[in-house]
């Protein structure tokens, strides 16, 4: 199976998805409702009632999200630079992004049967999660882009062969726009 | 010096503003051609590069927008900033390198121009064309209507401009957009991104810093604050709920990596091993500036629901309410500054697409070739899409208020369907054909109207965009998969592919 077929069955995937939680029924204030004595402000009420059929369909769909990523980058390094070492970095960069996601829901679940949280750097754990976590996971691929960039990404051969294809496109002009005025004077 | 705070904001924004002009009247004499023009001859350094791509992608809607939002409905979209590192990645890892090999061997000057050497198709880039012109035109209506709202605000707290109306200050603001657009084009814009960028990074960090001095517990307090009102509020998915926020997680996340104002200044570096400095320094200079998104927004909130502050009128108020309460005067200034560069910046790579798209590329799909003179009319039709979109924005403003958000539906959303399918697969996959180019455009283009027209709301918050952005990638690959038209790649993009 190529990539893009993986990439094709996890955005179908996605889609039967967002198909199974648009005919789900819907509970009264699943996107927030006006606050009570402050307007142009609103709030989310009861968080159990309102995730209660969906939580775990929107637990999977940020999981294929955060395959769907990672597949995609596999797929702008190209094949011949698809190395064992590139693979292990992109699966040590999603199964990181894949352990954030779980802690996202799971510090949020725990919220919602408790009541109680913990906070870092000023925020309840689950947002704090969301927002260094989501963040960490770009920056790791980040990484990968930075330290692999001449292994994966722009080798030495491929800059070369780059500049050969410039340089021939340059002798043979090849379908150019035409000049505007201003240049050819 | 309290006493002198509107008179130290209005010279901060006056001096920014005279750079600009100052700036536009210099890039003129470097901008001797289209090339120059609309991709500044893909002669840029990696900073310029980097400062520029995090820049655009922060318009005044980071600033105005991204704050009020926090303050209205907490933690959510705090998602469309978390995800923004991801939409960089896919940015770089699928796009920046192709773009700008393509553009280097073809002499592409826009996106459609690598969307039509890519697909061999002029309809291709006549849809990608069409598609950026409506999206610059929703875009920028809200940039310029954003500014001369601020503008108006600032000057309406001083006595002698205390009447002063919006259009005159729509008309200053054209003023100095026009002038500092039309004279320097892109080369302009890439240059005062330098101070653009360390403005705004420079904002970002110290507002967070003043937000968090704002009450005796710091964040901490603030949380607990907005918790005990509100505990979804404070929550990772905020009050608009789980299905919303993972919606926005794709059409940011993925979306990022479509915008035209942003995939155009990954053809403008002058080297392509440049893109290894240049990710890491756009991802943490968004990073710094986007401070401003999160810390406004929740302090603000805090603050009312506490009651230490009276609501807000409207949730777009967050940002000027808090520089006037809790900023020092100085930072106040630094911060609208920064605002106005960032509305300047991305209305300027707006103008400089939009422009490109009808000199340049909309020509070439009609009569094969471009306009004579490209860069005079250029010049003329940088001028006429500003004015254009200033009476949209005027006209929605006094009139309709659906005219704006119709166009904008075609902004961030319809660019992030309709052309990373193009893109982002397109450019990595050699078996993707201009039919299936072309369906993903229409496909993308008829579902975000259609939601935005008929006004549809989802169940659960599921958004337009994201339906269309799932659509339209899941179209283009089974298109191209069943096409029976097998592609046929020019040599040298088909090498490029292989690279």
């Amino acid at each position: 199976m190529r990539l893009i077929h993986v990439v094709l069955f996890v955005l179908l995937l996605i889609a039967g998805l967002i198909g199974w939680i648009l005919v789900s029924p819907e509970p009264p204030m699943s996107t927030g409702g006006p606050h009570p004595e402050i307007s142009g402000m609103s709030v989310g009420g009861d968080g159990l009632a309102r995730v209660e059929r969906i939580f775990w369909l929107g637990f999977v769909l940020q999981v294929l999200f955060v395959i769907l990523i990672h597949l995609l980058v596999a797929l702008g390094v190209a094949s011949h630079n698809r190395t064992a070492a590139f693979w292990m970095s992109l699966a040590g960069a999603g199964l990181v992004s894949l352990w954030v996601c779980w802690k996202i829901f799971s510090s949020y679940a725990q919220f919602l049967e408790t009541g109680e949280t913990g906070y870092f750097l000023g925020f309840p754990i689950a947002s704090a999660w969301m927002m260094f976590g989501i963040w960490l996971s770009g920056a790791l691929l980040a990484v990968i882009y930075v330290v692999g960039f001449r292994r994966f990404v722009f080798t030495v051969e491929d800059e070369a062969a780059f500049e050969l294809l410039e340089a021939q496109a340059r002798r043979t002009s090849r379908p150019t726009p035409p000049l505007p005025p201003e240049q050819t004077a | 010096m309290e006493a002198y705070r509107v008179e130290i904001t209005i010279g901060f924004v006056a001096v920014y503003m005279s750079f600009c002009i100052l700036v536009g009247v210099w890039a003129m004499r470097r901008t001797r051609n289209s090339s120059d023009f609309f991709v500044a001859g893909r002669g840029l350094g990696p900073v310029v590069v980097a400062l520029a791509v995090f820049s655009s992608t922060l318009s005044g809607f980071g600033f105005v927008g991204g704050p009020g939002l926090v303050y209205s409905a907490g933690m959510s979209s705090m998602w469309m900033v978390a995800v923004s590192s991801i939409g960089y990645a896919l940015g770089f890892f699928l796009i920046s390198k192709r773009i700008r090999m393509i553009a280097g061997v073809r002499n592409s000057l826009s996106l459609p121009d690598v969307v039509a050497a890519r697909y061999d198709s002029e309809w291709a880039r006549g849809l990608t064309a069409l598609t950026i012109l409506l999206g610059v035109m929703g875009y920028l209506a809200t940039q310029i209507l954003a500014m001369a709202l601020v503008l108006q605000s600032i000057l309406s707290a001083t006595t002698f401009f205390a009447d002063v109306s919006l259009v005159s200050c729509v008309v200053m603001s054209l003023g100095v957009l026009i002038f500092y657009s039309v004279t320097g084009g892109i080369v302009a814009s890439e240059y005062t991104d330098h101070v653009q960028g360390t403005n705004m990074m420079l904002a970002g960090l110290l507002i967070l810093i003043t937000a968090a001095s704002v009450f005796d517990g710091g964040l901490l307090q603030v949380s607990q604050t907005i918790l005990a009102d509100d505990a979804e509020a404070a929550m990772p998915f905020g009050t608009m709920g789980m299905v919303t926020c993972i919606g926005w997680a794709f059409v940011f996340g993925l979306g990022l990596s479509g915008q035209p104002h942003l995939i155009t200044k990954m053809m403008m570096n002058r080297k392509i091993s440049d893109n290894r400095l240049i990710f890491p320094l756009s991802l943490i200079g968004y990073a710094f500036a986007a401070l401003l998104w999160l810390s406004v927004g929740v302090v603000m909130r805090a603050a009312v629901v506490g009651g230490d502050i009276s609501p807000l009128d409207a949730s777009d108020a967050a940002a000027p309410v808090f520089l006037a309460i809790f900023a020092h005067p100085i930072l106040a200034g630094v911060v609208f500054s920064a605002l106005f560069a960032a509305i300047m910046s991305t209305s300027d790579a707006f103008l400089n697409i939009g422009t490109a798209a009808v000199v340049h590329d909309i020509p070439r799909m009609l009569r094969g070739h471009s306009l004579n003179n490209e860069l005079f009319w250029a010049r003329v039709v940088t001028v006429l899409i500003t004015l254009v979109a200033a009476s949209f924005a005027l006209y929605s403003y006094y009139e309709n208020a659906r005219l704006v958000a119709l166009l904008g539906a075609f902004g961030w959303s319809t660019f992030a369907a309709a052309i990373v399918p193009l893109v982002v697969i397109g450019l990595n996959w050699k078996r993707a054909t201009a039919r299936a180019a072309v369906t993903a455009v229409v496909s993308s283009l008829l579902i975000n109207f259609a939601v935005e027209i008929f006004s549809m709301e989802l169940p659960y918050g599921v958004s337009g965009g994201f339906l269309a952005i799932i659509t339209s990638l899941s179209l283009f690959v089974l298109v191209s998969m069943f096409d029976r038209r097998k592609p046929m790649l020019a040599a040298d993009i088909d090498r490029i592919m292989d690279l």
